[in-house]
């Protein structure tokens, strides 16, 4: 049965009370209507929203295309080992240790999304763009150095402590990354908490500690974006 | 509860706000990416699969309006997820991808719940948008500016050349149903 008309009235608030009671009574026990109903609504946002959804799916592109060039894609394991190097030597080289030599659990799960400190402080007197440098190029005690005095000025940015803890980590300080983790994983925002848990995790991994690792790993929940990485990894241990 | 931050990605998407998108694109292309190339995909399978599940999510969440409580970052991750599996196995490579992943969803699971709500409302959108052409230019046209709000019926009556309002709300209604007759013949 045709219920465009009915359908309508109900999603332009024309029916009467009673009459929507009644509408809603009939919704629970046809599926059908139900349907129909769906389909109708998404009409309505289709009408409404499709040059939005358009521009956005361009932004989209656009984005995309930064953040998943070949560039942006590159191993950490060709930061370390290959920077500096003639582009073409680099390329060997990365082939070579790929081929040859297997990364360690840690460095197959180590990845971190890049560092942006002048997006949040676009007042700040200081040029924070050479931290973001440091940090993404993989120069972590530069990057660990700057980030100490980032944090003096802005001692509540929970993310630059993150990195200041992925800095540390990085370097082998496993007692100062570890306090700083610890400290996010119990105060911080709960996506910064996610983060934190599992480079906690990941700090105790790298360190040789297989069983805090574990331990951690095993509290974080389903609902944190790393739960699927957290998951593997226990099964790797 | 859905953080501030989660609702503040939607509330982003929904204004298509670039600091935003970028935001979403820093802090969670890593992982999507990292996710897919350890499960036999490459850099151009995780971008396609993030522009997917950013736009399920605005389609179900932003201009859908749906409510969520969850993390956001979680919802992306299970979207991506579930498209590569679906992907996989339309290519017909059960053998690569762990598919015992997969079945370790308990499917009444939240997170998987609103995946599957974002992707159904994205294949919606899209399936209507492919087939909305094929309306008459009349209908198109009627849909559009009764959308828009800015136009009295009296005002479309005369715009359309119809002789009363009762015969645009009829008009709205037929092609309301031929659109609904062309999106099932074409999208079941």
């Amino acid at each position: 049965m045709d219920e465009t008309l009915r359908i309508d009235r109900y999603l332009s608030g024309a029916m009467t009370a009673a009459e929507r009671q009644g509408f809603e009574r009939e919704l629970a026990d046809d599926a059908d209507l139900r349907e129909q109903l769906a389909l109708q609504r998404s009409m309505q946002q289709f009408l409404e929203h499709r040059n939005d959804r358009q521009e956005l799916q361009q932004k989209l592109k656009d984005t995309g295309a930064d953040y998943f060039s070949e560039k942006r894609a590159r191993s950490r394991l060709w930061v370390r080992w290959a920077a500096g190097s003639a582009a073409a030597a680099a390329v060997v080289l990365l082939i070579v240790w790929q081929v040859f030599f297997q990364p360690s659990l840690y460095d197959t799960y180590a990845d971190f999304p890049a560092l942006a400190l002048t997006e949040k402080s676009t007042d700040a007197p200081v040029d924070w763009s050479q931290t973001e440098v440091a940090f993404n190029g993989g120069e972590y005690a530069t990057a660990a150095e700057q980030l100490e005095q980032y944090l003096q000025t802005y001692p509540d940015d929970q993310q630059a402590q993150l990195y200041l803890g992925i800095a540390r980590m990085e370097l082998g300080q496993a007692e100062e990354a570890d306090a700083v983790f610890q400290q996010l994983a119990e105060e911080a925002s709960p996506d910064i908490r996610a983060y934190a848990k599992w480079y906690h995790a990941l700090n105790y991994l790298k360190a040789g500690d297989e069983a805090s690792c574990r331990a951690v790993l095993e509290e974080i929940p389903e609902a944190s974006p790393f739960y699927e990485e957290a998951q593997e990894l226990l099964g790797k241990l | 509860m859905t953080d501030m931050s989660d609702q503040r990605y939607i509330d982003g998407l929904r204004r298509r706000d670039d600091h935003i998108i970028a935001e979403i694109y820093e802090e969670f292309s890593g992982l999507v990416r990292s996710w897919v190339s350890r499960n036999n995909g490459n850099t151009a399978d995780a971008q396609d699969l993030f522009q997917e599940a950013i736009l399920a999510i605005y389609d179900r969440y932003g201009a859908g309006g749906a409510s969520f409580s969850g993390s956001f970052g979680g919802l992306l991750m299970t979207i991506c997820k579930r498209r590569w599996y679906d992907r996989l196995k339309q290519k017909k490579r059960e053998t690569d991808v762990r598919l015992s992943e997969a079945e370790r969803y308990d499917k009444e699971d939240e997170p998987w719940k609103a995946a599957e709500e974002a992707l159904a409302e994205k294949e919606r959108q899209e399936g209507l948008a492919r087939v909305f052409t094929l309306l008459s230019e009349q209908c198109q046209k009627l849909l559009a500016l009764f959308t828009t709000g800015t136009t009295s019926t009296e005002q479309l009556a005369t715009e359309l050349g119809m002789e009363s309002t009762n015969a645009v709300y009829q008009s709205k209604h037929r092609c309301i149903s031929r659109w609904r007759q062309l999106y099932y013949e074409h999208n079941k």
